[in-house]
């Protein structure tokens, strides 16, 4: 995510817009946006030719929005999602109220301003985290545990090697050795990917689905996260995030639809994995066959 | 205009007119804290970096390069360093202020620290042990 701000930050600055498109015969504004703007508005045509009609006669060179019009779309997509899956509610309003107003501008065909307002939103849901790590040295000196308690990641150096450690990963050092290596990611066992789960609704939930993976050398706890498919349907966060020391864990009932997992080894003394190749499931109600009796019969 | 620019680069408590009279060998620079003492609880002690012995720490007791910490089981102490990161020591521990040239802020030689930065955007902290060295903040530029 600050990759793709600081993305914003440099494309926000790009040039003014110098490619136009020509008005066909009978081709009306909004015509001419959907064509030259992927799906585009009129009144970004017209905020960016100060137009202040939409009747624009054929032949009529219009100058059309630079890259920073895509920048914006995706700034604005970001912070659309961030404030969908916000759980504070004061600060998602307020966020939303930012959000209308970088629409408002990218509508006006003002980029720039609709980038920055969105990353605005952005920062607004992600407030800065202070650091709180943890440093212990071995009775004997020999060995060093690191754990990263809260915050940005902390950089570990020793014997001429370094990595990351992040919230949440304890790494264990060794006088004269250099820093571990994370754990390999696990292997996923079931279900199979794509697999198609049906279960008979309980209050509007379906399950329970058992997700299992392989053992990793070294780890002493999984941590399991679920996401809906598309990620956009729950404002990108996971349905289920969760810790745990077994080789398998039973979701609770979820609504139909798709889902995709991942899991990470925990190691006490390695850190925290990548996440597994990723596995999919989808959730389908059992459909009930009514049988109705009338009068001659039964009917289907 | 000269005179107004000399003004602050007088020592506190001096006036225009009382000057401090520049003496016949060069100045020794003060030393500067880099840290200072808070919350002690139970038997905390510290070593200067010229002194031979241990001597009971104070609340908010600066403290200076190579200077040494250390606490007994139960004990414990918070060095607040001056970029306002703060470590806090926990009990049976030994820790030393690393020197400004090195590129570290505190070394753990004994026992556990918990280490806050509020502002890791524009804080920093470094911390050594015998095997490791833990950098967290905003990247530091090294000279």
């Amino acid at each position: 995510m600050k990759a793709a701000l600081l993305l914003t930050a440099w494309l926000g600055a790009a040039p003014a817009p110098t490619a136009t498109v020509v008005v066909r015969e009978h081709e009306t504004l909004d015509e001419v946006a959907a064509r030259a703007l992927d799906g585009g508005s009129a009144s970004e045509l017209k905020a960016l030719n100060q137009l202040t009609t939409d009747s624009v006669p054929a032949g009529t060179p219009l100058k059309v929005p630079g890259p920073d019009r895509q920048t914006a779309l995706k700034a604005l997509e970001i912070s659309r999602t961030a404030v969908q899956g916000a759980q504070d509610e004061a600060r998602r309003n307020q966020a939303e109220a930012r959000l209308k107003d970088a629409e408002a501008h990218f509508q006006r065909a003002r980029y720039g301003e609709a980038i920055r307002m969105a990353d605005e939103v952005w920062a607004l849901l992600n407030p800065p985290q202070p650091s709180n790590f943890t440093v212990e040295v071995g009775g004997d000196g020999g060995s060093t545990t690191i754990i990263n308690r809260q915050g940005p990641p902390v950089t570990v150096e020793a014997k001429n090697t370094s990595r990351t450690v992040t919230q949440g990963e304890r790494v264990l050092v060794r006088q004269g050795a250099s820093v571990p290596e994370p754990p390999e990611a696990p292997e996923p066992s079931q279900p199979a990917d794509n697999r198609r789960l049906a279960f008979r609704p309980e209050q509007g939930l379906l399950g329970p689905v058992t997700l299992a993976w392989a053992a990793v050398e070294g780890a002493d706890e999984y941590e399991v996260e679920v996401l809906a498919e598309p990620a956009t349907r729950r404002g990108g966060a996971p349905v289920v995030k969760q810790a745990v020391t077994a080789l398998q864990l039973v979701l609770p009932g979820l609504p139909a639809g798709r889902y995709r997992w991942t899991v990470r080894a925990l190691s006490p003394a390695r850190g925290r994995s990548g996440p597994s190749v990723a596995r999919h499931f989808e959730l389908a109600a059992n459909t009930l066959e009514l049988n109705v009796k009338v009068k001659q019969g039964w009917q289907k | 205009m000269l005179f107004a620019l000399a003004l602050p680069a007088l020592t506190p408590g001096c006036s225009a007119e009382e000057k401090p009279s520049a003496s016949v060998s060069a100045p020794v620079p003060a030393a500067v804290a880099r840290a200072h003492l808070r919350e002690l609880k139970g038997d905390v002690q510290i070593k200067r970096a010229s002194a031979d012995e241990w001597s009971a720490a104070r609340e908010g007791q600066a403290l200076y390069e190579n200077d040494k910490v250390r606490t007994e089981a139960g004990a414990g102490a918070q060095v607040v360093f001056a970029s306002g990161s703060t470590v806090h020591l926990g009990g049976d521990s030994l820790i030393g202020i690393a020197e400004t040239k090195l590129r570290t802020d505190v070394t753990v030689l004994r026992g556990r620290i918990d280490a806050s930065l509020e502002q890791p955007a524009t804080q920093s902290l470094s911390v050594t042990t015998p095997a490791a060295t833990v950098r967290a903040g905003r990247k530091i530029e090294f000279q």
